[in-house]
């Protein structure tokens, strides 16, 4: 990153919406070597990027760069001054987080929270009010449940949630 | 999907798509179609052929859309056909399912909750259907012919965007849950039953909707009804 403070900020960004744990470094030498392939994804600057080839090339798919001039072509690319909505697009399927067991449809942890708001009947104002997010960020949410349950309706979505424990019946 | 024309038999489009034969019902038409066309059936039961002709496509191809010849066609015989529809759901299709649905909680033999609340869920589906039956029956058709008579004059602007629908969105939620989320034990026929005669209504519904909205409803606009 290219200082402190949006490395912070992204570090808390990626633990409030996926719950996520990040370790920050300035850059890849300050990484152990001991300790480099453990990670699951790799957040970096075009620069580091573009200085770290040999070690980035390989780990491509587990790789997310902060760039406003890099083309994204078989790159996974996302731009810092790009909306909220989508930043976390990109980020997405990098902390594709589950709930439940592994043959049931993912839903993130963030998610997971949206749905249960919608099904407690609040509106999408109140959800990102409650969440502190944009509206623009709810909506895009609840179209990602929708689309990945198949279910659209707030009370098919309520079954859903009773049926997958998510919330208690009333 | 290939067009009807007037000579095109009857038992060919039961061929073609066998839930079309819930529209014939509506019109009056039975199995045991012989050699009937369209236009020696229509000739039989009285029925205004370009407008049998016009529901027929429209069931069968969702892009199908006669703008020219809809405007010929009278509120009345479309409140009609509706109303028609609205009694096949009411006394036969809801029946259907219902009876089905209650047979596959029955025979499930381990008490399955997720069953027990698809059918709540269903249940719910059925009152906002029956309460809409109910609001066309004594408020919208009455209303909307009551106008029509007295001024058939009307300047229709046809709607080609499908809206979305509360009933059928919860249909197709209903259909992903079996087909998606099922879990537990269950008796695999009934519950085959059951979403065949779900996913046979949503293609109703859906068919009865476009004729609803992009037909009804412009003439209910032209003629002030709210």
């Amino acid at each position: 990153m290219r200082n402190r403070l949006e490395a912070l900020g992204l570090s808390n960004l990626l633990s409030y919406h996926y719950d996520a744990q990040s370790v920050l470094y300035s850059t890849l030498d300050e990484v152990p070597a001991s300790q480099r392939e453990k990670f699951k994804v790799y957040i970096t600057s075009a620069n580091e990027f573009l200085a770290n080839l040999s070690f980035f090339m390989p780990h491509n798919e587990q790789t997310l760069i902060v760039s406003d001039t890099l083309s994204g072509d078989g790159y996974n690319v996302v731009s810092p001054t790009a909306d909220e909505t989508e930043i976390l697009a990109k980020f997405e399927p990098f902390f594709h987080e589950t709930c439940g067991d592994d043959n049931q449809i993912r839903l993130t942890q963030r998610e997971t929270m949206v749905l249960q708001l919608v099904v407690e009947g609040l509106i999408n104002k109140e959800i990102a009010d409650r969440l502190n997010i944009s509206i623009n960020t709810v909506l895009t949410h609840r179209k990602n449940i929708s689309a990945k349950l198949g279910i659209k309706s707030v009370s098919g979505l309520s079954v859903y949630a009773i049926m997958n424990g998510i919330v208690s019946p009333k | 999907m290939i067009e009807i024309k007037k000579d095109t038999k009857l038992h060919e489009i039961v061929l073609l798509d066998p839930t079309i034969i819930t529209v014939f019902y509506r019109f009056g038409i039975v199995l045991g179609l012989s050699d009937s066309t369209v236009e020696s059936i229509c000739e039989e039961k009285k029925i205004d052929i370009d407008f049998f002709l016009a529901i027929l496509n429209t069931y069968l191809s969702p892009s199908y859309f006669p703008e020219n010849k809809i405007r010929n066609f009278s509120a009345s015989d479309i409140v009609n056909y509706l109303s028609q529809t609205n009694v096949f759901y009411e006394k036969f299709q809801i029946p259907n399912i219902e009876r089905h649905f209650g047979l596959l909680l029955k025979k499930t033999e381990s008490a399955n909750s997720n069953l027990a609340l698809m059918m709540k869920f269903f249940v719910e589906v059925k009152s906002e259907l029956l309460q809409r039956i109910y609001d066309d029956r004594e408020n919208w058709f009455p209303q909307l012919l009551a106008q029509y008579s007295k001024n058939h004059d009307v300047v229709l602007n046809y709607k080609k965007v499908d809206e979305s629908d509360s009933i059928e969105d919860k249909i197709d939620d209903l259909i992903n849950m079996f087909v998606i989320h099922l879990k537990g034990d269950y008796d695999h026929n009934l519950c085959q039953a059951v979403l065949i005669s779900l996913v046979n209504f949503k293609k109703d519904i859906t068919q009865n909707n476009r004729i609803r909205n992009r037909i009804l409803k412009p003439f209910s606009q032209a003629l002030h009804i709210e």
